[in-house]
């Protein structure tokens, strides 16, 4: 067997001959990308261009696929409790309807701090991934990461207001006996959204960097 | 040029990097890994492409002020493929990597699940065979060689050897490649003549 049949050879056996997955949609990736990285980019990108370096980012999100792999059953799950919590969520919303926007600003607007309790109430479902569209109802909204729980007390420290705030810090009250629904640990990203003061049910949810972006994207901040 | 603009035409180069490398890219992981697997990878390479725009090589350096300093020609596929695949190989390993086991047993489960019907015109297994009792590098090195059709100067750019040593390889994968489906070949011609008798 020479070169020339060795290689017909192999080229008839080529996998990417009859794909089964569909061809990339160009611009929708380009797009995602360059969404999932704005915040990279709009840091490092004066920098690249006048000194001729490229930042390498630590940052990589390699494995997330891998993760939705094993999350796709779990996430099935929680589409149910979602479900029953999402509809809770809609009542509170109706119930305290008086209040909208900047008028939670007495307690939004301390530069110092903010401080939230979370609603007490016996939901044992879990909760669905947030969405913006479910959180946007809600006067403050704040993706932050946990510095410290001690016991019912959770501190955030904020890393981007998407409605209504400005303190660097948020002290939230968990209330001691609702761990069961409100689970923080240290150096987690979250999205908490409030009313009033008071982080609703699934108010309050771990979140990935694409939720994250998603949420920047959505609030358009 | 202000910050905008510079972010503007960095933006402009990625988008015509992105048509011209997206669907090769995609035929390189969907030759190395699982369907499912493939979408995840390609974005993540992508998001390493425009991390590192200014490193690709043939995309114009863009740090060039002035009006229509960039060219808003398309980058050549042989200046810009072979960096990229490096790059879409990089996160081919390190998804492995992370995932190691699991994800091998799951490739391994979707290969045998899909080798169970020998459906097709042609019959590959023994090529796949025949691959697969190569060493990585060496496979890797024939595959760049056959399915992406790279120079051995390119494929030295993809794994990072020197022109010299992927040549060396090559040959020498080709030729052991060759012996292997020779020999199974002779065979399989063997089994047929035999069959061919016994039956009359």
């Amino acid at each position: 067997m020479n070169d020339d049949e060795l290689l017909a050879r192999l080229k008839a056996a080529d996998p990417a001959l009859t794909p089964e997955a569909p061809l990339p949609d160009i611009d929708r990736l380009v797009e995602a990308t360059l969404t999932s990285d704005t915040a990279f980019s709009s840091a490092t990108t004066p920098a690249g261009n006048t000194t001729g370096t490229t930042a390498r980012p630590a940052r990589t999100t390699a494995g997330r696929g891998r993760r939705q792999l094993l999350g796709l059953a779990a996430a099935g799950l929680l589409l149910l409790g979602g479900g029953i919590a999402g509809g809770i969520m809609a009542n509170n919303g109706n119930g305290g309807g008086s209040d909208n926007g900047s008028g939670n600003g007495h307690a939004a607007k301390s530069a110092a701090g903010l401080t939230l309790t979370a609603e007490a109430g016996g939901a044992t479902g879990k909760c669905a991934e947030p969405t913006p569209d479910r959180l946007r109802k809600y006067p403050v909204l704040f993706e932050g990461t946990v510095t410290s729980v001690k016991g019912s007390e959770v501190t955030f420290r904020v890393d981007y207001w998407l409605k209504g705030g400005d303190a660097e810090t948020v002290v939230l009250d968990s209330g001691s006996d609702e761990v069961e629904h409100l689970t923080f640990s240290e150096g987690e990203q979250y999205i908490v959204a409030a009313k009033d003061g008071v982080v609703p049910m699934c108010g309050a949810n771990g979140v990935s960097p694409e939720t994250i972006a998603q949420f920047r994207k959505a609030f358009g901040k | 040029m202000t910050e905008q603009e510079a972010r503007r035409a960095q933006r402009a180069r990625f988008e015509r990097l992105a048509h011209v490398v997206v669907e090769p890219l995609h035929r390189y992981l969907l030759r190395r890994t699982s369907a499912d697997l493939v979408e995840d990878i390609l974005a993540e390479t992508m998001l390493v492409l425009w991390r590192r725009i200014d490193d690709v090589p043939g995309v114009g350096t863009g740090s060039v002020p002035g009006p229509a300093s960039d060219p808003a020609s398309d980058p050549d596929p042989d200046d810009v493929l072979p960096w990229c695949y490096g790059v879409a190989r990089g996160c081919l390993s390190n998804a492995r990597r992370a995932d190691g086991r699991r994800l091998r047993l799951v490739e391994r489960l979707i290969r045998t699940h899909e080798q169970q019907p020998p459906t097709g015109p042609a019959d590959h297994s023994d090529l796949h065979a025949a691959l697969d009792s190569l060493g990585a590098l060496d496979r890797e090195v024939v595959q760049l060689w056959a399915w992406e059709g790279l120079a051995p100067r390119q494929i030295a750019d993809v794994t990072g050897m020197t022109s010299n040593a992927v040549s060396i390889r090559l040959h020498r994968a080709k030729k052991r490649l060759a012996a292997q489906l020779g020999r199974k070949d002779a065979e399989r011609a063997g089994h047929k003549r035999d069959e061919g008798r016994s039956s009359q």
